[in-house]
């Protein structure tokens, strides 16, 4: 035997790498990519050469014929899927789902349904759970009877544990099961990618667009909804250009008025303010067209609104007979809800023209007291601190300083809306009293904490010390503040620039506390804020990931 | 009908990321500041290579590929935050999260190599692969990995005896 070569032995020491260092980076970098796409897999896999192509898991090696199959009771509840959320909204099923994979019906019967599970494509697949023949035994999987299969049909299956932890059952009796494409549209690598990143091909959707129209967005949007961080690449420059190419080519006696109005209001306005004159004046002829869809005068706001943006005058009488017909209906029949906040949006409209007159039609409904229909008289309010600031933010101080007196809620939003030192000094005296949080006559869970942009920012950073003190105090255990009244206290106390150490109690008890799941990612993607911290590498994370974020998070806190 | 096989694509992004994992470690440790730094670099390269590997690359490119993305990822860090600088400072890392301890001049040394030769001796010697399993995760053949290794190591001597004999 030979001795080792010295230099040899000095590399093997200075290069190893120990098994737990190469598990910890493996796992954290595979969770944090979770389910890439299966091209990619197949290039990346055979690129390194690796013998995972032949991928043994579910497989015995001594059968290679085997496949796992999840044999599915048809005994679970009905949940009476039919009237709800069909089809499948992608968003709700991630939130919901432990286990998802795309699978195929191999043997339909009268009381189980055999599936072959080709792909998970969310979740840990629970091996425990499955078999490599069809079982005929109790199973752990179960649909309603009313689930309807086919034999050879390949579709997408979301489960959920039921409860106290037993069986996994299909998602919402009928609508966990999806079938692909999604809307016709999304294919397997979308469904993929979405849960990936939380995105969509700009290339694929833009070219949906041109092939099917703006109206494709709906019916794609719809899969992307109800789960923070699933976000349609709307401003991505191909579908941008898609929906100028449509607004382009667009024929005022021909064209779908609804689409148009979806276009113009996903268009950039830069891109808007690039069309030619003359598709701009098609734009215009199309519009009485929307008028006569049935139930067109609810997308009208939409369809007038970047025009109204640009000061283009044929919106103007438009805009006018919309408000007037929306006051008519009020006056007829003064009970029945007749569109506040469309009439708010169109008075908004209004304003870009004629600011006085908007002003006065608002405050003439601010007068009545009660406001009109079903809108308040604090969101007419809201709006006047936008077109006449001035005396709006006045009446603000005097409405707030009289619901604190009277213990009532008070519209803590329009405070913080309102200019002038009277109104911040009003806010700072509330927010400034223990009775704020101790008494909780006015709760977290106001509309501002919701609504907070750049414009807040200086004066909620002028009552920052005042937040940071109630949130301290919502926080504390026994402070009978609720979890949703919490995270907004939390989303003011960021908005302030506040720090840390105020939110520290509430944040240890609320992450650590088992909740909703969508709530749980909300508070720990403001935790990740406020700490500067990422936890959480995924849009659709898994029980077990979100745990991992939540302990990441701790760790910060108490470090 | 017989249905195609079952793949698990959790599964198989760990795999492969613990394939690469070791090598790309120790590229990024000679290159960062702690062994802290190095694995959280490790890790987003890796995400990024597992996310968007695009089908269209020649199986043969996957590891230049990813130590493409591996330049990238280190040159991003370059230009964080101050905050995060700050606060990474701040954080404490515990002793047994280091390495051994360093070999200062082996490490200059192997910076000093054109990075193809410095990546053979990495990938062989960061778990201490046979040069089949080297070859197949740099994707290069195993005469090819040979050679380089032998041009690595011959190289290494010449840079560590000066190195050596001048201190």
């Amino acid at each position: 035997m030979t001795d080792p070569d010295p230099l040899e032995s000095r590399l093997s020491r200075a290069l190893s790498v120990t098994d737990e260092r190469a598990q910890r980076i493996a796992t954290r970098a595979a969770a944090a990519a979770r389910a890439p796409s299966r091209a990619l897999a197949t290039a990346v896999i055979a690129a390194a050469g690796l013998a995972l192509a032949a991928i043994a898991l579910w497989r015995s090696p001594g059968a290679p014929a085997a496949v796992p199959v999840a044999h599915v009771a048809r005994d679970a509840p009905e949940r009476g899927a039919a009237d709800y959320d069909d089809p499948g909204n992608l968003g709700t099923l991630l939130r919901c789902a432990d286990f998802g994979a795309l699978v195929r019906v191999l043997r339909l019967g009268d009381d189980a349904v055999d599936l072959a599970i080709e792909r998970a494509v969310f979740g840990t697949p629970p091996a425990a759970d499955l078999t490599a023949a069809r079982a005929d035994g109790p199973t752990a999987f179960a649909c309603c009877r009313s689930l309807e299969w086919t034999e050879g049909e390949r579709c997408l299956v979301f489960f959920a544990r039921g409860a106290a932890g037993g069986r996994l059952e299909v998602l919402f009796g009928g609508s966990g099961k999806l079938e692909l494409p999604l809307s016709g549209l999304l294919e397997e690598e979308d469904v993929a990618r979405a849960i990936a990143t939380g995105d969509l091909d700009p290339e694929r959707l833009a070219r949906w667009i041109d092939q099917r129209g703006p109206q494709v967005l709906l019916a794609v949007g719809w899969h992307f909804q109800a789960l923070p961080g699933l976000a349609l690449p709307l401003r991505a420059p191909a579908v941008q250009a898609a929906l100028q190419g449509f607004l382009e080519r667009l024929d005022p006696a021909q064209s779908d008025p609804v689409a148009a109005m979806i276009a113009l209001r996903e268009l950039a306005p830069e891109r808007l303010d690039a069309l030619a004159p003359e598709v701009l004046g098609r734009c215009e002829r199309l519009y009485p067209r929307l008028l006569a869809e049935v139930n067109g005068e609810f997308h009208a706001v939409e369809y007038l609104e970047p025009f109204a943006r640009r000061g283009d005058a044929w919106a103007l009488p438009h805009i006018v007979l919309q408000v007037e017909a929306l006051e008519r209906m009020q006056a007829e029949r003064p009970n029945v809800d007749f569109g506040a906040e469309r009439w708010l949006d169109l008075l908004r409209l209004l304003a870009a023209f004629d600011p006085e007159g908007a002003a006065a039609r608002a405050w003439n409904s601010y007068g009545r007291g009660s406001g009109r229909g079903s809108s308040s008289a604090a969101d007419v309010l809201a709006l006047l601190l936008e077109i006449d600031p001035g005396r709006a933010a006045a009446e603000a101080v005097r409405r707030c300083s009289a619901q604190w007196d009277a213990g009532e809620r008070v519209d803590f939003h329009l405070l913080l809306r309102a200019a002038g030192d009277e109104s911040l000094a009003l806010a700072r005296r509330i927010f400034g009293d223990p009775r704020y949080v101790a008494a909780r006559r006015a709760t977290w869970h106001d509309r501002l904490a919701r609504e907070v942009g750049p414009e807040h920012e200086a004066r909620l950073r002028a009552l920052a010390p005042e937040i940071a003190a109630r949130l301290a105090a919502a926080g504390a255990a026994d402070s009978g503040v609720g979890f949703d009244e919490f995270l907004d206290g939390l989303r003011l106390h960021r908005a302030a620039g506040g720090s840390t150490a105020p939110a520290r109690a509430g944040l240890e008890r609320w992450l650590a506390a088992e909740r909703e799941r969508g709530a749980a990612i909300e508070l720990v993607r403001e935790a990740e804020g406020l700490l500067g911290v990422r936890a959480l590498t995924v849009a659709a994370p898994t029980a077990a990931e979100l745990a991992a974020a939540q302990r990441t998070l701790l760790a910060e806190l108490v470090r | 009908m017989e249905p195609p096989p079952v793949r698990d694509f959790a599964r198989e992004a760990h795999e492969l990321a613990l394939a690469h994992a070791p090598w790309l470690y120790r590229w990024f440790r000679r290159r960062a500041q702690s062994a802290a730094d190095a694995e959280d670099l490790a890790q987003q390269a890796l995400v990024v290579f597992l996310k968007n590997a695009p089908a269209r690359r020649q199986p043969e490119q996957a590891a230049g590929y990813l130590l493409g993305i591996a330049r990238r990822v280190l040159l991003d860090s370059a230009r964080g935050s101050a905050r995060r600088r700050a606060r990474e400072r701040r954080a404490a890392v515990p002793e047994s999260f280091e390495d051994a301890p360093r070999d200062p001049d082996l490490d200059a040394a192997l910076s000093e190599l054109p990075e193809e030769l410095e990546l053979a001796l990495t990938v062989v010697y960061a778990r201490g692969l046979s040069y089949d399993r080297a070859a197949e995760v740099l994707g290069i053949g195993r005469s090819l990995l040979q050679s380089r290794v032998r041009s690595a190591l011959a190289r290494l001597r010449e840079l560590l005896g000066a190195r050596e004999g001048a201190t």
